[in-house]
């Protein structure tokens, strides 16, 4: 190693030092380096000379340089953000109401990769629905609004298959990505795994599916589905003025979105005496499960329901046509909460239900890949994140404009039935016109198509 | 110090000064301003960038980077803060849809070192709501503080919710400052 290089990493080192302590003497700051006393003098003096440090009897301090540096330091931040929001557009701020009570904790990558470019590798679970088509064509949006940062993205789908998916991620870091972004198929499963990437260097960062309690990660990026529940079962409660019966549709018994929402909805619901809970079958997911359920209940019931909570829209779709098919008029159809796709918005405006949704936005696709490229940058980075979507509702009731997306507004009639919202990529996209140009994607199609996806 | 030390010191004070000026400048406009040779110049700013003193914008010319920003909150004692601000006051104002501005205290006046704007803000909106916190120090004393503009009228609830985590937020600013060594 030449002295020159001593030198200049001997500043640097002292800066460092400084930006921990502030300030310091020079025999402490001296021997915490591990310089020689003299050359450390003749190191400050020159420093000195260019205002990068001060030294005086109270010892060695950042200089003036410090704060030019920090005003132009801003500049490049204030500019940085602009140029973000340009290409990635806005983040929707949390759910009235719904402000997290902490903030999260915070990560940091073990080792910084001084890389240029990166090669980032998205392990998705598979693409079985339209949310998940979804979600890899804003992963891969971001990935072209990152280009400069990337030398290649490799996308793996596992097909639902935890096994599979443990395979892809070894062979996507074989293949030397620095850094992955997973979509799991079995969070615990994978929890090893990932604890031996990010043990390696390499960030990990988990979108949609993860939360479970200590899996590492370098960040989780989700949405708040308890505030969804909560958000959509105080509208309905309002809307039903406290009081009749709800019929609730959830998706999934184990599944942690429809628990959250689930649970959540039930805490909000529980505050009304007048209220009574009706819970049909868990519909998986499944429009005509969700049908089948709203069938029966209306059968047992006599269709008396105030008020019907889904938790998503394909159960709100399903609910909405059996009350269609059980000859309910339009406008007789009890409020519904649910929406996520283009039909429950159709349904809901076109027979006059009141609905209201919180959609679970795939837009946390390009959020969860900006956070995975600032991790491998060495940002520190929320090690949990939500993702927020606005109330969309039908025109009516107590809403407050403004804190609102009206369905009518919202509702696309010359779009597809299934068409996600929520993905961040504009009002002019469509899943069947989708094409997208960023490194390792040679001929600008996607990595996820449509067909043979059910909505 | 030899020589080409003093040279390689130079040309790296040269640089952060150039750099502080605030304009991003190519590898050939910061070897021409310093006065360098090109080895030197390249060798510096590779080096320089290995630490996280300078950064690359999108277009290839360089900034000062994140190592920069820090020393310059440690010209007010607050470095420590530096990459927990980074991180925990841009997701308050994402989250709050509030403008955060962080201000640095020396007991009598505060300076502002950095604003993370929401998407509506302006500069020259008046009449918004401003919520002050403290971030203290492990002693208790104020080094800084918090000022969340909110512009869209929040309600009580609103604005409670919004202070309460702001202060949580704040907390953890006072704490990342307690690994910090005591000033000499």
């Amino acid at each position: 190693m030449s002295s020159q290089r001593n030198g200049v990493d001997a500043a640097m080192d002292l800066m460092a030092a400084l930006v921990k302590q502030s300030r310091g003497s020079g025999v402490d700051l001296a021997a915490q380096l591990g310089v020689p006393r003299a050359s450390f003098y003749r190191l400050t003096r020159m420093m000195e000379r260019y205002g990068i440090v001060r030294c005086g009897r109270d010892g060695i301090a950042p200089g003036p340089l410090a704060r030019a540096m920090l005003k132009a330091h801003k500049v490049a931040l204030e500019s940085e953000e602009k140029r973000q929001r340009t290409l990635f557009g806005d983040h929707a701020p949390a759910l009235p109401g719904a402000l997290p009570a902490e903030p999260p904790p915070l990560a940091r990558p073990a080792r910084i990769n001084r890389r240029r470019r990166f090669r980032i590798g998205f392990a998705n679970r598979g693409l079985t629905n339209a949310w998940q088509v979804a979600l890899v064509h804003s992963v891969e949006f971001a990935a072209s609004r990152h280009f400069e940062d990337l030398e290649a993205v490799t996308v793996m789908h596992a097909d639902d298959d935890a096994r599979l998916q443990e395979e892809q991620i070894r062979q996507m870091v074989a293949d030397g990505a620095d850094g992955v972004l997973v979509s799991a198929v079995s969070p615990r499963r994978l929890a090893p795994l990932t604890e031996e990437l990010i043990a390696a260097g390499k960030p990990v960062v988990l979108v949609d599916r993860g939360g479970v309690p200590d899996m590492p990660c370098t960040s989780f990026v989700t949405s708040n589905n308890c505030a969804i529940g909560q958000v959509t079962a105080e509208w309905l409660a309002h809307r039903i003025k406290g009081r009749g019966r709800v019929l609730m549709l959830w998706g999934h018994v184990d599944a942690e979105l429809s628990q959250s929402r689930d649970g959540a909805a039930r805490r909000v619901l529980s505050g009304y005496p007048d209220i009574e809970v009706v819970t049909a079958d868990a519909t998986n997911f499944d429009r005509d499960a969700a049908h089948a359920a709203a069938t029966a209940a209306i059968a047992r019931h006599g269709g008396e329901f105030a008020g019907v909570w889904c938790d998503s829209g394909l159960n709100s779709v399903g609910s909405i046509a059996a009350f269609l098919d059980a000859k309910f008029e339009a406008g007789r159809i009890p409020p519904h909460t649910g929406g996520d796709i283009n039909l429950s918005y159709k349904l809901a405006v076109g027979a006059r239900v009141p609905l209201a949704s919180v959609d679970y936005p795939p837009a946390m696709g390009i959020r969860a890949f900006s956070v995975l490229v600032a991790a491998l940058r060495g940002a520190t980075v929320p090690a949990y994140l939500d993702v927020w979507s606005r109330l969309v509702a039908t025109r009516g009731g107590n809403v407050p404009q403004g804190m609102v997306i009206w369905a009518d507004q919202r509702v696309r009639w010359d779009m597809p039935d299934d068409l996600v919202f929520g993905t961040g990529l504009g009002p002019s996209y469509t899943p069947e016109a989708f094409r997208v140009n960023y490194p390792g994607n040679m001929r600008n199609r996607s990595a996820a198509s449509r067909q043979g996806v059910d909505a | 110090m030899s020589v080409t030390e003093a040279a390689g010191l130079a040309a790296f004070s040269r640089i952060l000064a150039e750099l502080s000026e605030g304009r991003p400048m190519s590898i050939n406009e910061l070897i021409a301003a310093c006065e360098l040779r090109r080895s030197t110049g390249f060798d510096m700013v590779r080096r320089m960038e290995a630490r996280g003193f300078v950064s690359r914008t999108t277009d290839g010319r360089y900034t000062l980077g994140p190592a920069g920003g820090a020393f310059g909150y440690a010209a007010f004692g607050l470095g420590q803060l530096y990459e927990a601000a980074q991180a925990l006051l841009a997701w308050l104002r994402d989250e709050a849809d509030a403008t955060v501005v962080l201000e640095a205290s020396d007991g009598a006046t505060y300076t502002n070192l950095q604003t993370w704007s929401a998407p509506w803000f302006r500069r020259d909106l008046t009449g918004l709501s401003a919520l002050l916190v403290s971030v203290a120090a492990p002693d208790g004393q104020e080094v800084a503080r918090l000022r969340l503009l909110t512009g869209r009228h929040p309600d009580d609830r609103a604005v409670e919710e919004t202070l309460a985590l702001a202060r949580k937020v704040a907390a953890r600013l006072g704490e990342a400052l307690m690994d910090a060594a005591p000033a000499a």
